[in-house]
């Protein structure tokens, strides 16, 4: 067993189940974040991504969002994520990464600053969803806890969204009106 | 509302003694004074230094432990700790435990970053 194997004894048809009820919420609220689309790709790929480096998800590190691929979003702009106060990032980008840190590192940084950075950038709508998308890519810590995030793929894939919110990989993804 | 339904779930589907007290033990590392207000003092005191205090069963001191490496480093929780959970629950019931963990704890730095942007103090 290694660091990254699962931490619990999986089922037969190797998942690790949980109360179905919670499952469901889980998805649900997850749907509803990301059918929200006040907020650019672009941003909203960078918060996902800032999340997925935070936690040290490997399942959400691996996926690439294409709207966002599409909008310009490539590796070289992906790797500036981890040290994005010292990047050249635009403001806009900093701001909403600064919101994702206040959030999953250290809420007594959404200080006075902050908030005005925000309210430059972003309407209270788009301030708002960008909080749920925080809360969705966070999720990702019940996975990670339990090393439950391994991907089933080497290297990147394609992540999208259908109109219902729920996500789609790889083919599927390319395929989405909505990418 | 998908936020409320989510909380509600989670607390449906996790022991909510223990989760009541892994909650407060959150709002304690976050300095997240509105979930902390009214609660007993002694309480907070003795949850504050859970480690020595001999007020704590092993349960709930396995789930302590677990739920503090949860909030600072989730990718740092160690098999042992998890191991230890599940010397007390399921498979399944640690599974939804952590779950409602991610629910219970995201709310919290959600409440308090919205409060900190907006005047109303909850997410509109």
């Amino acid at each position: 067993m290694t660091q990254l194997d699962p931490r619990l004894p999986l089922a037969a048809d190797g998942t690790a189940p949980m109360a179905p009820a919670m499952a469901r919420a889980l998805e649900t609220f997850a749907a509803a974040a990301m059918r929200a689309r006040a907020v650019d790709p672009v941003t909203t790929e960078l918060v996902r991504l800032r999340c997925a480096w935070y936690h040290d998800c490997r399942l959400c590190g691996s996926l690439r969002l294409e709207e966002a691929r599409v909008d310009g979003v490539d590796e070289e702009m992906t790797a500036k994520i981890s040290q994005y106060e010292e990047s050249d990032l635009p403001d806009q980008a900093k701001a909403a990464l600064r919101l994702v840190d206040a959030v999953i590192i250290d809420p007594a940084r959404a200080d006075r600053r902050l908030v005005a950075e925000l309210r430059e950038h972003f309407t209270d709508a788009q301030i708002v969803e960008l909080l749920f998308d925080i809360m969705k890519w966070s999720r990702q810590k019940e996975l990670v806890a339990l090393r439950l995030e391994t991907p089933a793929w080497e290297g990147t894939n394609v992540l999208g969204f259908d109109v219902n919110g729920d996500a789609l990989i790889g083919e599927a993804a390319l395929a989405t009106p909505a990418s | 509302m998908e936020l409320e339904r989510l909380n509600a779930a989670a607390w449906a589907s996790a022991d909510p003694a223990l989760l009541e007290l892994c909650r407060l033990r959150i709002a304690q590392m976050l300095d997240n004074k509105a979930a902390l207000a009214g609660i007993d003092e002694t309480k907070l005191a003795e949850l504050a230094c859970w480690e020595a205090s001999p007020a704590f069963t092993d349960a709930e001191r396995a789930f302590l432990a677990f739920t503090e490496q949860f909030v600072i480093s989730v990718s740092s929780i160690t098999q042992e700790q998890v191991d230890a959970l599940l010397e007390h629950a399921s498979p399944e019931d640690v599974r939804s435990f952590t779950a409602a963990l991610y629910a219970v704890e995201l709310s919290q730095r959600l409440d308090m970053v919205a409060a900190a942007t907006f005047e109303k103090g909850a997410v509109p």
